[in-house]
C-alpha cells in the first residue's frame, strides 16, 4: 500500500503540480503578491464570502471548475498508455483502491482545502454557521465522490463524460499550419485557456469600467496590457512545449524563418482577438483611436518576446515566469516615460532577431 | 552529392559524432551501427532537425546558408514519428504538398499502397503506431527530393507494407532519388539492392570498405 501511494504520488500528484506550475504560480501571484497587507485583504475577501450566499456560490463554482480540471487531468493520465501499469491496482480490494484514489484526490485538491479551512475558521469566528457547514459539505462531497470517477476510469468502465468537446458541424475544414497550437489548446488545454481568458477579460473590463481618466492617456492602458500579456505566459509556455514535442517534423519543411515568425504572430493575433475587441471599449475615454494599433502591437510584441525567450535555452516554468516578470517590470518603467510606438516596435524587432538566431539552434533535451 | 565537412555534434559537453570528412555519392545507402551509436542523430542533422558544428552540403547547397532550398531536396521519416493527435493524414499530406511542392494524388496513391488511405480523414489520435509510421513514410516521398532519409522504415509496419515500402524505394531510386536508410532488420538483396553501407562506430561515420 505504501509503495502504491509513493507511485501515485510520483506519477499523478507531483506531475499534476509540475504541469500546472504556471497556473499555480500565477494564481499565487494574483492572490498573495499584493503590495499591501495580504492577510487583511484575504480576511476581507473571506468575510465577504461568508456573509454573502451569492459570493459563496461563485466561489464554489470556481472550486468546481478546479475539480473538473483535476478530474480531467487524472482521468487522462489513468487512461494514458504510459500509465497503463497502474491497471494492476485493480487487483487490490475495491476499498483499498478507493482509499488510494482518495489520497490522490486530497493531494490535487489541497489548494482548495487549505483555503476552505481558512474560510470555515473565519465563518465560525463570525458566527456564520450556515456558510461553514456549506463549505464543509461541499468539499466533503467533492472529496468522497471524485475518487469513484478515478476508480471507474482505472477499471476501464465507460464514464459517459465527453468533457468540453468542441462541437463538430460535420465539416472537414482544412487546418492551417499556424493554427496547430490553437487546436492543441482548444483540445488539450481547455481549462487553462478558459481561465486565462476569463481573468484577462475581467481585468480589461474592470480597468475600462472603473478607470475613467479626465483626459485620454495611453500609459495606464499599456500597463494594464502588460498584466494581460503576463497572464498569457502559461499559454505561451504550453504552445512552446507543444511545438517542441509535436512539431519537430516541421523543421524539415521549407518554410522561411520570417514566414515562421509571421505564423507565430498570426497565431497570437487570433489568440488575443477577444482582448483586442474588448479593448475597443476604451476608445475615447482611455485612449484615442489612433493609439489602438500601438496597443495591439504592444500586446503582440510582448507575447512574441515571451515565446522567443523559451527558445534561448531549456527553461522550466518557474524560470520562465521570473523572466516574464523581469521583462514586464522593465517595460513598466519604460512605459512611464511614454516611449510611443517605439517600445513595441523595438520589442518585436528584438524578438525577431532572437528568433532568427535561436530557432534552428534550439534542441529538445 | 552529399558532403559532410568537420561535422561535430555535441550533447552538452559530450561529443556524440565527429565526422572530419565524408562524401556520399548518389545511391541506396544502408546505415549500420549499434543502439545509441548516433544513426538517428546523423539523419536528423542532415534533415535539419538537429543543430551541429561544421558543414553539410548537397549539390553545393549548404543547410546553414541555403536552408530552404536544402530541405526541399531532403525528406525525412522518423523511426517513431509523433504528430498532433487532432490532425488527419489529409492535413499532413496537404501541408507537405504545399511546402515541399508535391502532388496530392501521388501522396494519396502512396497511402493506398500502404493500406492506410481508408483512415485519410480520421484524426491521427485514432491511428495505431503502425498506421502513423505508414503515414510518415508516405510523407517522406512527397515533393521532388534528391535524397530521402528513412530511420528504421521496416519496423512497426506489417509484412505487406514492408514489401510496399521496398517497392516505393526501388521505384524512386530508379527515378534518381538517393536513400540513406537505417535498419536493424536484415534486408534481403532482392528487396533492396544497397549501393553500400555507412558504418557508425567510435563516434564517427565511414563507408564500409568491404
Amino acid at each position: 500500500m505504501r509503495k502504491a501511494l509513493a507511485i501515485l504520488q510520483k506519477v499523478l500528484v507531483n506531475y499534476f503540480f509540475r504541469v500546472n506550475a504556471g497556473l499555480f504560480m500565477f494564481a499565487f501571484f494574483v492572490l498573495f503578491g499584493l503590495p499591501y497587507s495580504v492577510l487583511a485583504f484575504h480576511y476581507s475577501l473571506i468575510t465577504g464570502v461568508v456573509q454573502s450566499q451569492t459570493f459563496l456560490a461563485l466561489v464554489m463554482v470556481v472550486w468546481l471548475l478546479y475539480n473538473i480540471k483535476c478530474v480531467d487531468y487524472i482521468s487522462k493520465q489513468l487512461k494514458h498508455q504510459h500509465q497503463s501499469f497502474l491497471f494492476c491496482l485493480n487487483c487490490l480490494p475495491d476499498k483499498k483502491n478507493y482509499l488510494l484514489q482518495l489520497y490522490v484526490q486530497v493531494q490535487v485538491y489541497m489548494p482548495v482545502l487549505l483555503y476552505s479551512i481558512a474560510i470555515v475558521a473565519i465563518a465560525l469566528k463570525q458566527h456564520h454557521y450556515l456558510a461553514a457547514i456549506e463549505v464543509i459539505l461541499f468539499n466533503l462531497m467533492v472529496l468522497v465522490l471524485t475518487p469513484f470517477l478515478y476508480l471507474k476510469v482505472l477499471q476501464r468502465k465507460p464514464l459517459n463524460y465527453k468533457g468540453l468537446a468542441i462541437p463538430s458541424l460535420g465539416l472537414e475544414l482544412r487546418k492551417p499550419y499556424f493554427l496547430y497550437p490553437l487546436y492543441f489548446l482548444l483540445k488539450d488545454r481547455k481549462q487553462m485557456l478558459l481561465i486565462t481568458k476569463i481573468f484577462s477579460l475581467l481585468l480589461l473590463y474592470g480597468f475600462i469600467q472603473l478607470y475613467q481618466p479626465e483626459r485620454a492617456d495611453i500609459r495606464p492602458v499599456q500597463l494594464c496590457l502588460l498584466i494581460t500579456a503576463a497572464a498569457h505566459c502559461a499559454i505561451v509556455f504550453e504552445v512552446r512545449m507543444f511545438e517542441d514535442e509535436y512539431l519537430q517534423f516541421s523543421k524539415n519543411l521549407p518554410i522561411t524563418l520570417i514566414g515562421r515568425f509571421f505564423k507565430s504572430i498570426a497565431l497570437y493575433l487570433i489568440l488575443l482577438l477577444p482582448e483586442m475587441v474588448f479593448l475597443l471599449k476604451g476608445i475615447h475615454t482611455q485612449f484615442s483611436i489612433y493609439n489602438y494599433p500601438q496597443l495591439v502591437l504592444m500586446l503582440i510584441a510582448l507575447i512574441c518576446m515571451f515565446h522567443v525567450v523559451l527558445l534561448l535555452e531549456k527553461t522550466n516554468m518557474e524560470q520562465f515566469i521570473r523572466i516574464v516578470f523581469a521583462i514586464s517590470a522593465a517595460c513598466f518603467f519604460v512605459i512611464l516615460y511614454d516611449p510611443g510606438v517605439l517600445l513595441a516596435a523595438m520589442i518585436l524587432a528584438l524578438a525577431f532577431v532572437l528568433y532568427s538566431s535561436y530557432f534552428y539552434q534550439y534542441e529538445k533535451q | 552529392m552529399l558532403r559532410l565537412t568537420n561535422v561535430q555534434k555535441y550533447y552538452g559537453g559530450f561529443l556524440a559524432i565527429d565526422i572530419p570528412s565524408l562524401f556520399i555519392e548518389e545511391g541506396l545507402w544502408w546505415v549500420q551501427g549499434e543502439n545509441g551509436s548516433g544513426k538517428t542523430t546523423f539523419l536528423k542533422m542532415i534533415a535539419g532537425l538537429h543543430p551541429f558544428n561544421g558543414t553539410i552540403s548537397l549539390n553545393n547547397l549548404t543547410i546553414t546558408k541555403q536552408r530552404q532550398q536544402f530541405v526541399k531536396l531532403v525528406n525525412y521519416a522518423e523511426a517513431e514519428p509523433l504528430y498532433p493527435s487532432f490532425l488527419t493524414a489529409r492535413d499532413l499530406v496537404e501541408l507537405y504538398c504545399q511546402t515541399k511542392g508535391g502532388d496530392i494524388l501521388f501522396a494519396q496513391e502512396l497511402l493506398k499502397q500502404l493500406h492506410v488511405f481508408d483512415a485519410y480523414t480520421q484524426s491521427i489520435g485514432t491511428y495505431s503506431s503502425g498506421m502513423i509510421k505508414k503515414v510518415s513514410l508516405a510523407l517522406a516521398f512527397i515533393g521532388q527530393p534528391k535524397i530521402i532519409l528513412l530511420d528504421e522504415p521496416l519496423i512497426t509496419i506489417d509484412a505487406s507494407a514492408v514489401n510496399a515500402i521496398c517497392t516505393m524505394i526501388n521505384d524512386s531510386y530508379k527515378k534518381g532519388v538517393s536513400f540513406i536508410i537505417t535498419s536493424h532488420q536484415a534486408v534481403r538483396s532482392e528487396q533492396l539492392g544497397f549501393t553500400g553501407k555507412l558504418l557508425v562506430e567510435n563516434r564517427t561515420i565511414h563507408k564500409n570498405s568491404e
